[in-house]
């Protein structure tokens, strides 16, 4: 039944053709008792939309169908010649392109021009600091021991060194103070004299009578050092010798002065002619230690810094030797440092403080070795 | 990318990028410098790059560390300054290719990379996309453009000869 309260539905299934005829001669009857109502539904079948005929003509671009033949001209002929030289045609396209040159013979040069910009790489700019790019990684296993091995060599090498430079120290301050002597011949008062340059003790009370002790005292000198070959032998009494001391010292050019140390030159010159030989015999020892400690060579320098700084010996400083044995105390703290390791060297003493006995300790093992005498 | 493989690219592709940089700055230093510089980026992060894509990463690193001095000293090429018109001969010229590199000094800096790397390496449009940072349509439209600029100036300078 149709009521002013739900016309609205009656209306809209009137409008889409839903009602029955006995419907619609209600919904009439309705209409005309309600004559505002009547005015409403009037209007409303202006209301629906008619759609347009409007139509997409891009379908085919969107199409993913192979590309037809190209259509060339004045106006794409650049952008195809691009393609063509970048391969972006495929070979149906190349087809039609290349008719559409011979077609076309004054787009040739064009063509032709295209063509010609692709650029060569000039192989002979090379980048040549390659070297200087490369990374090398130094294996972790490797990296443990790496440091500890490097110190162990370097300490090595170093020893070497200091035992092949402490050999050829000791011979060349030996000939420094031969030489010295040597200059003493300039002297025309002394001719013959005994040769001072040894350390050995001479008596001064057995002067003329020591021929024996002499020759000795010679043949000594001869084997302590056989590189001398230019020294004089004199064979005139210790006294003349002594006599002649400060002829000695004038007779010094300035560079020897410099040679000699001083105490020695004013050493000379208070002693005169009553100078003890017992006292003279000490001087080219006390000379050569003084020389030692105050121009240390190289190697002394060296030994010097390497028991103060790696095998803390400030007591040792002044002891110009150096052994396997500190070598190796040295080599084995540096190494117990780097790695955290705790291996030791112990030495066994004799009753007469020799080492008799190296013992080798560490962790995983230990080994004993007597020392040779 | 272990460090051998990272030794090997440097074999492989150090005179590669050192010359696609250099065509680029037109300095040696500088080209040396970012060299350099790329390689330790490498290097840096080695481990993270994968060796078959390590040839990419290095033209990337160059081409971005490249872009990176020009802004820097300001010489980044505006894209609409080249005038198809302005070429310069007052050289001569004997070889099509010195012809070409010496228009290619022209070309807007994304052109001369794009060019670069077409020519060069070979790259495709979408390698040069990645090692860029364009898109695809961006590589073709400078290659595009790159392309007929160098053929308006051969063209011309063929003229002129």
């Amino acid at each position: 039944m149709i009521t002013r309260s739900n016309y609205e539905i009656w209306f809209i299934d009137y409008l889409d053709g839903k009602l029955s005829p006995f419907q619609i001669s209600q919904l009439m009857l309705f209409l005309k008792e309600n004559a505002d109502l009547a005015a409403e539904l009037e209007g409303m079948g202006d209301t629906f939309l008619v759609a347009e005929q409007i139509s997409f003509e891009a379908k085919e671009s969107l199409k993913e169908i192979p590309q037809k033949s190209l259509v060339l001209n004045n106006e794409n002929f650049d952008e195809t010649c691009i393609a063509r030289i970048e391969g972006d045609l495929n070979t149906e396209q190349k087809k039609e392109f290349d008719r559409y040159l011979f077609t076309h013979p004054e787009k040739i040069n064009d063509y032709g021009l295209f063509a010609k910009t692709r650029l060569q790489p000039d192989y002979n700019i090379i980048f040549d600091k390659k070297s200087s790019l490369k990374k090398y990684k130094i294996q972790k296993n490797y990296r443990k021991y790496l440091l500890p091995a490097v110190g162990i060599a370097a300490s090595v090498i170093l020893f070497i060194v200091v035992y092949i430079t402490n050999n050829n120290s000791k011979t060349s301050n030996e000939k420094q103070l031969a030489n010295v002597v040597e200059i003493k011949d300039t002297s025309n008062s002394v001719h013959k004299s005994n040769n001072i340059q040894n350390s050995t003790t001479v008596d001064v009370n057995e002067k003329n009578q020591s021929t024996e002790k002499t020759r000795k005292n010679k043949l000594y000198t001869e084997k302590k050092l056989p590189a001398q070959k230019h020294i004089q032998k004199f064979n005139t009494p210790l006294t003349d010798t002594l006599n002649n001391i400060t002829n000695i010292k004038k007779d010094f050019i300035p560079l020897e002065k410099m040679k000699l140390r001083k105490s020695f030159i004013a050493y000379t010159e208070s002693a005169g002619t009553e100078l003890e030989l017992r006292n003279a015999t000490c001087i080219f020892p006390i000379i050569k230690n003084e020389i030692a400690e105050e121009h240390p060579s190289l190697a002394q320098l060296a030994k010097k810094q390497i028991r103060k700084i790696f095998m803390k010996q400030e007591d040792r400083l002044k002891e110009t030797s150096l052994t396997f044995l500190d070598v190796a105390e040295a080599a084995v703290r540096s190494f117990n440092k780097r790695t955290g390791k705790n291996i030791r060297i112990e030495k066994t003493y004799n009753d007469e403080g020799s080492v008799e006995v190296l013992a080798f300790k560490s962790e995983n093992f230990q080994f004993i070795k007597p020392v040779k005498k | 990318m272990t460090a051998k493989e990272y030794n090997i690219c440097v074999d492989r592709f150090s005179d590669r990028v050192y010359r696609f940089v250099l065509k680029s700055v037109k300095d040696k230093d500088k080209a040396h410098d970012i060299i350099q510089d790329s390689y330790e980026k490498m290097w840096i992060n080695h481990e993270n790059i994968d060796f078959e894509k390590s040839r990419s990463y290095l033209f990337s690193t160059a081409y971005h560390t490249m872009i990176d001095l020009f802004r820097k000293e300001k010489k980044k090429a505006d894209f609409n300054s080249v005038k198809p018109d302005d070429f310069s001969h007052s050289e001569q010229y004997s070889d099509l290719n010195e012809i070409l590199h010496r228009a290619l000094n022209n070309l807007p800096e994304d052109q001369k990379s794009v060019i670069l790397l077409r020519d060069y390496e070979g790259y495709s449009y979408e390698e040069i996309g990645e090692i860029t940072g364009l898109n695809e349509s961006q590589v073709k439209v400078y290659i595009y453009r790159a392309r007929l600029y160098l053929k308006q100036y051969i063209g011309h300078m063929e003229t002129v000869l």
